[in-house]
């Protein structure tokens, strides 16, 4: 018999993690929709802006604010880059394409990583928030796991406003229904380009700083969140913010019962769970079904 | 036997083309024809003259150009993308070791049956395919890979024999000990490969190969024109598949033994960037970037901290290859080769010329 108590701190830890997929599936949705490009990379961003954290912060011994500003600062930098140097000179060419640019970052990424830091998980990630927690009803919830709720509902909401309401974010939505009306409109799509992949990348450091003290930190483990992101975007059919949100938060919350069958789960459970949920979504969630269909024209190989 | 790889498909061939094209095309022909055999000729040799050490290497690169091949088919024929393809080679070694250390079955028979069960995987791999493209293709290949890493390679102990791996006794070949004798397991492996990539061409060039391109360039169309495209798919992916386990049991059979972290998420993702680097559409490339795969790590062995650096180098590269010259360092050299004819021909070769290098620039 489980107890309602384990049952409820089990799902606690699983929206605490659920959010920060979430997080990182936002800006996912964000970059996608508005240049129509999947970031796998998206991970590998998070990962190494934990890692810069983790230099400044803890090898350093510099004030964790200022490594976290920093590392954020290199995250938005970084996004810049991608899309400035690499996506945009593609932009007429076949959506795979500018795909598979993404995965060759998670390449440079993964491996400047493992060149700098070494491929091990001795790693001590930079706490940013106490691990200590506070006591609701007979539950302990760390204040790192609180942060990250709040964090990224925070930013969940901030976001959805921000699109609704700042001229940008009218923009970027004019910019993925059509980015030639848009221009005609007088709208710079290079500058929109741009500010979505600098907010999205930032979103993905964001992801890193909070998830590495949760996990391990090493070039992996954070790299291959982009799964789980990806899993919540498609159950948000890719452009929903709040379903995305909501299938972050389905999908930390199933990983985390999983461990109600065996509490010594192999991490690989957790990977069958997330596939099964990536297939599902493909199979019956219609707009993403069409979606696949809709650009198959442009991003074919051939 | 001719073993060329043209950009060409089929259908964009010329027809109405000038006696001066036809005759531009069949020196072409004879030049790949000649170089292929050359290569062939070079590469036997090498088994007579090189020490064992580079030898193995060699045969190594081998391997890989095989398991690059199969994504070769996938992408450069079919237009599918796939990011797990170490995956797949993988599973094939695994299922050998399995398959000899469990039940003590010979190589020759774990082998064939390995590749048949893979061929299997990729079939129900391709099933989510026949409704989706591109995009969450690479989604749903991705997340198989992590599967593949996280679970099958991590937890299955039968396929993993505990985590250790497996480690086999090298099986002899017409009574020579492959064990024993480095040049004979090289040609094995060299014999294996060639038939293999012949086998596959000639799928290509026809009936099958035609589907294929039809499906490429306009899957509508082909649908309409009765191309069985739901069979074609699902062949290519599990043709795809059994290449990448082919890879998988040559592999075991020149190391002697599988581990899976070669055959992770990373590995797939590099061997795409190699397939893509070297061109998607040519044999040539494949078997460069397979030499490239193998023999720049032996470079940095001395030096453990740099191991990342051959992946570094991959991305980097696939980002510039995207950039600069999307057909490919192997579109590139047949470009080379059809300037070489355009100018041995003179005018006439021009709308050929014209047609191939159209094509090659829409390659990924």
């Amino acid at each position: 018999m489980v107890s309602s108590q384990l049952l409820l701190e089990l799902v606690l830890v699983g929206i605490a993690f659920g959010a920060l997929y979430s997080l990182a599936a936002l800006g996912i949705v964000l970059i996608y929709r508005t240049t129509g490009v999947l970031n796998f990379a998206h991970g590998a961003i998070g990962m190494f802006t934990a890692f810069v954290a983790y230099q400044l912060g803890v090898v350093g011994g510099w004030p964790a604010p200022l490594a976290v500003v920093i590392a954020l600062l290199f995250a938005a930098a970084f996004g810049w880059i991608m899309e400035r140097f690499t996506l945009r000179p593609l932009r007429e060419r076949p959506v795979l394409t500018r795909v598979i640019v993404t995965l060759g970052w998670l390449l440079v990424l993964q491996s400047a990583a493992g060149l700098i830091w070494r491929d091990t998980s001795y790693h001590i990630p930079l706490q940013i928030f106490p691990q200590s927690g506070v006591r609701i009803a007979q539950l302990t919830l760390g204040y790192n796991q609180l942060a990250n709720i709040i964090v990224a509902g925070g930013l969940a909401v901030g976001l959805g406003i921000f699109l609704k309401k700042s001229p940008l974010g009218v923009a970027m939505r004019a910019t993925s229904d059509s980015p030639s009306a848009a221009r005609l409109l007088g709208i710079d799509v290079n500058r929109v380009s741009a500010m979505a992949w600098i907010i999205g990348s930032l979103l993905a450091g964001i992801t890193g700083l909070l998830l590495a003290p949760l996990t391990t930190l090493n070039t992996t483990d954070l790299t291959i969140i982009v799964i789980e992101a990806l899993g919540a975007a498609l159950i948000g059919g890719l452009t929903s913010l709040g379903w995305t949100f909501a299938g972050g938060i389905l999908l930390g919350v199933a990983q985390s019962l999983l461990s109600l069958h065996a509490l010594n789960l192999p991490d690989g459970a957790k990977d069958v769970l997330t596939l099964a949920v990536i297939l599902a979504v493909l199979l019956l969630r219609r707009e993403v079904r069409t979606l696949a269909i809709s650009t198959a024209g442009g991003e074919g190989l051939g | 036997m001719s073993i060329t790889v043209r950009t060409q498909t089929p259908a964009a061939s010329p027809r109405n083309s000038s006696h001066g094209t036809k005759v531009a095309q069949l020196t072409r022909g004879a030049l790949d024809n000649g170089v292929a055999l050359a290569v062939l000729v070079v590469a036997f040799l090498a088994s007579t003259m090189l020490q064992p050490y580079p030898l193995l290497i060699l045969t190594l690169a081998l391997v890989y150009a095989v398991a690059l091949f199969s994504i070769v088919v996938l992408t450069g024929y079919v237009g599918q993308v796939s990011l797990c393809q170490a995956s797949f080679m993988g599973l094939g070694g695994f299922l050998i070791g399995a398959l000899m250390g469990h039940y003590g079955w010979s190589y020759w028979v774990a082998a064939p049956v390995a590749v048949a069960v893979v061929f299997l995987a990729g079939v129900l791999v391709g099933l989510p395919a026949l409704r989706l493209r591109g995009l969450t293709l690479a989604i749903v290949t991705l997340s198989l890979a992590l599967l593949a890493d996280n679970f099958l390679f991590a937890n299955v102990t039968w396929l993993n024999n505990n985590s250790q791996g497996w480690t086999i006794q090298r099986p002899s070949f017409l009574g020579i000990s492959l064990e024993s004798d480095g040049a004979w397991l090289y040609r094995v492996i060299l014999i294996v490969a060639v038939v293999a990539v012949i086998a596959v061409l000639r799928l290509r060039r026809g009936r099958t190969g035609k589907s294929w391109y039809a499906m490429r360039d306009a899957e509508i169309a082909a649908a309409t024109s009765g191309v069985p495209v739901v069979a074609m798919k699902l062949l290519a992916f599990g043709i795809a598949a059994s290449l990448a386990a082919l890879a998988g049991a040559l592999y075991i059979l020149a190391e002697g033994s599988v581990t899976a972290d070669r055959f992770n998420f990373v590995a797939s993702i590099q061997l795409l960037a190699i397939a893509v680097i070297a061109g998607t559409r040519s044999l040539p490339g494949a078997v460069l970037g397979g030499i490239f795969y193998i023999v720049f790590p032996q470079i940095l062995l001395n030096f453990p901290a740099l191991v990342p650096l051959t992946s570094l180098i991959l991305g980097a590269g696939l980002i510039l290859q995207m950039i600069t010259a999307p057909q490919g360092i192997g579109g590139l050299l047949e470009a080379a080769e059809t300037r070489l004819f355009r100018r041995l021909a003179g005018g006439s070769a021009a709308h050929e010329s014209v047609n191939e290098e159209g094509d090659g620039h829409a390659t990924i």
